[in-house]
């Protein structure tokens, strides 16, 4: 036998084996907050607040363990809104649910983004724990013949991370040519730290310091998010998440203030170019507004005060007010 | 890239594509590539050591074959110090340096060399053995010196068995690498079924497996009595598809392409003794073991005395070669005890078995001698797998205790158990066709049984295979045992 017929009847039973598996596939079990979401569009609810911890965490000091969305429902009581929140949701994983939205047809008035800066890092986008490939996966493609094929693909191994261990812990930390060191080395250095300040230095170096491009991975996926609803009648708000600004620069000084500042104007500068407003809120609060102190890293986990402030400034900088 | 990997499966029928669309004179070329492109997906940098390692042997087996007296020693000296070198500095100093620090300090001595912080390229044991045989048959005659650089450089980088083996001789793939290989349908089939049923062992059995021995190896103050057991022996089965799967998948895509490679197993857990059990083992390993080491040291042919002293070395070494710890050197001492053990006793145990008249009944007599030996080896695994000697002495200390407990789900437990069962049928079935066909591969009758049946049989065999590995496939991603080696 040839070569070519070979491969045709190779290709002869690759079809016949992919036939049967969208008979026999296993059925996936879905993330939570995808049966939550089609239970809220189904119901009718217009505004969907997508977001990770930076929205849910709560200070043990608060007086109440409201969270942000739940201020919000409160300043905004006839409206139908419902958040979407998962630890670790990103952009990439945004961009997944706003492809789900659309095919199945759903009109949400709004869909809002946090933008957590801290999630942009090497640190997160590097992180193989941190990619979600087999979620974005489920979401892109529930009740289509493709999730048919995600046991094959989990099987040999298509949603592991692009990147490994090594890679990510030999990446390197720099902002201006300058080097801070790598991921490994300035986590290691984290561990070992003899005083909290040292450690919380290194802590933001790794979560703070490095240079957006327009090419960087989550800006493409923010972008794609964007155009995936241009002319949809679905409206996007973007926010980017307030920053502890004051303890950052006092820590690491001018290198972080211009780092966090030069991120911002460009994500702003790229979403202004597709005709969206970002709002910034990156350095709206100060310290005190941030409750990381208690969980011993930096992070964007806000107290009462913060939180109410973002709920405020979401209301009053959109009209989410206008909108039932 | 790994073998259970989306990457492979689009990686290997464009490498064999274009390797038969090519002009024969760059075919070698081709294959050594696609190899250097599979090796670099793991840490691209570390190929420079592997160029290292091949530039090395290749310049010493081109001396010694054309050196005279003790030249050829030497040469042969400086390839073997080298490429043990190599192997020392990224497997073996932190160990070493670990010790000596521990012993300075107990002997209260300054001691301040620093570990290296070196990641261990993958497979560095495979080809670095590999290498090394290469000169030591060219010292010896056994094999001319490889004059083209690239057929030497393939050799040793070859893909299918780069990272993992089987550990090929001289003897046997250079003159393969230096024949003309035409498409034949029949070899590449072959070799599909055999990745298919590599893939079966390593997605399906060994990782399923893998789940319940990383949790109770990795909690085990949790575990006790019949869930150190349980793990036990369930780690035998994985241990064994893990390996047998990756050799399965590394002989067939050798064949697609029309290589021979040597065969890894030979139904390891059939065997009635030890020294069966070291026959049918991770034979390329074992044989090289016997080539290289023992029979240098003296073999058989020597005194009772330095022959326990071979057997003894044979399998420290052997230990020390899996892994840069305690527990392989003690699992490898073990070995070594069992073997010679069995030895000493023979006449012993052979009266016994006369005189409780066991060797009236040659079935059961088979049956009993395999479940020892498969007992005894299941007991060496424990060192093997256990993080440290801590571990195993509380392995070993737990194992009467606490056998209420189970440490898994029912259905877990049942699921795995027919798991080895199907696997055990399939290896019956192997061991009883074996004695009219011969075979390279571990599955070779099997599959050539199966080639015999009508066509529907044949494809809907396949076509269940392929969807067993699809839906009932780990998807945890769980590297293959022996990468760490």
């Amino acid at each position: 036998m040839t070569l070519r017929n070979f491969i045709l009847k190779l290709l002869l039973f690759i079809l016949i084996v992919l036939g049967f598996q969208v008979i026999v596939a296993r059925p996936v079990e879905y993330p939570r907050e995808l049966i939550i979401l089609d239970k809220v569009l189904q119901n009718g609810f217009s505004i969907i607040y997508f977001g990770d911890s930076t929205i849910t965490s709560t200070s043990k000091n608060d007086p109440t363990t409201q969270t942000t969305p739940e201020i919000l429902w409160r300043m905004l009581p006839k409206s139908k809104l419902w958040a979407i929140t998962h630890p670790s949701l990103s952009l990439d994983v945004y961009d997944a649910y706003a492809q789900y939205i659309l095919r199945k047809g759903y009109h949400p008035k709004f869909l809002i983004f946090p933008i957590n800066l801290r999630s942009f890092s090497p640190v997160w986008v590097s992180n193989p724990n941190m990619q979600f490939k087999s979620e974005g996966f489920i979401i892109r493609y529930k009740d289509t013949i493709w999730l048919k094929f995600y046991h094959p693909l989990g099987v040999f191994k298509y949603f592991e991370p692009p990147v490994s261990k090594y890679v990510f812990d030999n990446t390197k930390i720099s902002y201006k040519g300058k080097t801070y060191g790598y991921i490994k080395e300035l986590n290691d250095q984290v561990k070992r730290a003899m005083n909290d300040e040292t450690r919380l230095k290194k802590q933001f170096i790794l979560d703070y310091l490095y240079t957006l491009t327009p090419h960087y991975g989550k800006i493409q996926s923010m972008l794609r998010l964007v155009d995936r609803l241009k002319n949809t009648g679905i409206d996007p708000i973007f926010y980017i998440t307030p920053v502890d600004f004051q303890s950052g620069s006092s820590l690491i000084g001018d290198d972080f203030t211009q780092t966090i500042s030069a991120n911002t104007r460009l994500i702003k500068s790229l979403l202004a170019e597709r005709s969206i407003d970002v709002l910034d809120f990156s350095a709206s609060l100060p310290a005190e507004a941030f409750m990381w102190r208690e969980e011993g890293y930096p992070n964007e986990h806000l107290n009462l005060l913060g939180r109410y402030f973002l709920a405020k400034s979401l209301v009053e900088g959109t009209n989410l007010n206008n909108y039932r | 890239m790994s073998f259970n990997s989306i990457q492979f499966i689009i990686f290997l029928p464009i490498a064999a594509t274009v390797f038969f669309l090519l002009p024969y004179r760059f075919r070698n070329l081709w294959l050594l590539l696609v190899s250097c492109y599979f090796y670099m997906i793991f840490v691209p940098v570390y190929i420079l050591i592997l160029f290292l390692l091949i530039c090395i042997d290749y310049v010493m087996g081109r001396l010694i074959e054309r050196g005279r007296g003790t030249q050829r020693k030497i040469y042969l000296l400086v390839s073997i110090v080298s490429t043990c070198a190599i192997l020392f500095v990224f497997k073996y100093f932190n160990f070493f340096n670990a010790n000596l620090s521990h012993l300075a300090l107990f002997l209260h001595w300054n001691y301040s060399i620093k570990d290296l912080s070196l990641i261990l390229p993958l497979g560095l044991s495979f080809h670095t053995f590999q290498s090394l045989g290469y000169c030591i048959d060219v010292y010896r005659g056994q094999w001319k010196a490889e004059k083209n650089f690239i057929v030497y450089a393939l050799y040793v980088m070859f893909f299918p068995q780069l990272v993992s083996g089987p550990i090929e001789r001289a003897g046997h793939l250079l003159p393969q690498l230096h024949a003309k290989h035409d498409f034949n349908y029949q070899r590449v089939v072959d070799g599909l079924k055999l990745i298919m049923w590599g893939f079966f062992q390593k997605v399906v059995i060994a990782d399923r497996l893998s789940l319940s021995v990383n949790q109770i190896y990795g909690h085990l103050p949790q575990y006790q009595g019949l869930s150190l057991l349980v793990a036990t022996v369930f780690f035998a089965f994985q241990i064994f598809c893990d390996f047998s799967g990756y050799s399965d998948i590394a002989i067939g895509s050798a064949k697609i392409f029309g290589f021979d490679l040597v065969r890894n197993f030979n139904q390891p857990y059939f065997a009635v003794s030890i020294v069966e059990f070291w026959r049918r083992w991770h034979i390329s390993l074992s044989t090289w073991f016997r080539d290289y080491v023992y029979i240098p040291l003296g073999g058989n042919r020597t005194s009772k005395l330095r022959w326990t002293f071979s057997i003894v070395i044979t399998f420290l070494i052997s230990g020390l070669w899996h892994g840069a710890n305690w527990t392989f050197l003690g699992w490898g001492a073990l070995h070594g005890f069992y073997y010679l053990f069995s030895k000493w006793t023979k006449g012993v145990r052979e009266h016994f078995v006369r005189w409780i008249r066991l060797d009236r009944h040659v079935i059961f007599h088979q049956f009993v001698k395999t479940l020892i030996t498969f007992c005894l080896v299941c007991f060496a695994w424990i060192f093997f797998r256990a993080n440290n000697f801590q571990d195993v002495i509380y392995i070993i200390t737990h194992l009467t205790a606490g056998w209420g407990y189970l440490g898994m789900s029912k259905p877990e437990f049942a699921g795995s158990i027919l798991l080895i069962m199907f696997l055990l049928s399939i290896h019956t079935l192997e061991h009883n066709l074996s004695a009219r066909i011969a075979s390279q591969s571990s599955m070779g009758n099997t599959i050539y049984a199966i080639s015999q049946k009508p066509v529907i049989f044949r494809w809907a065999v396949y076509v269940l295979m392929t969807l067993a590995i699809f839906n009932f496939g780990v998807m945890e991603n769980i590297p293959f045992i022996y990468f760490q080696f």
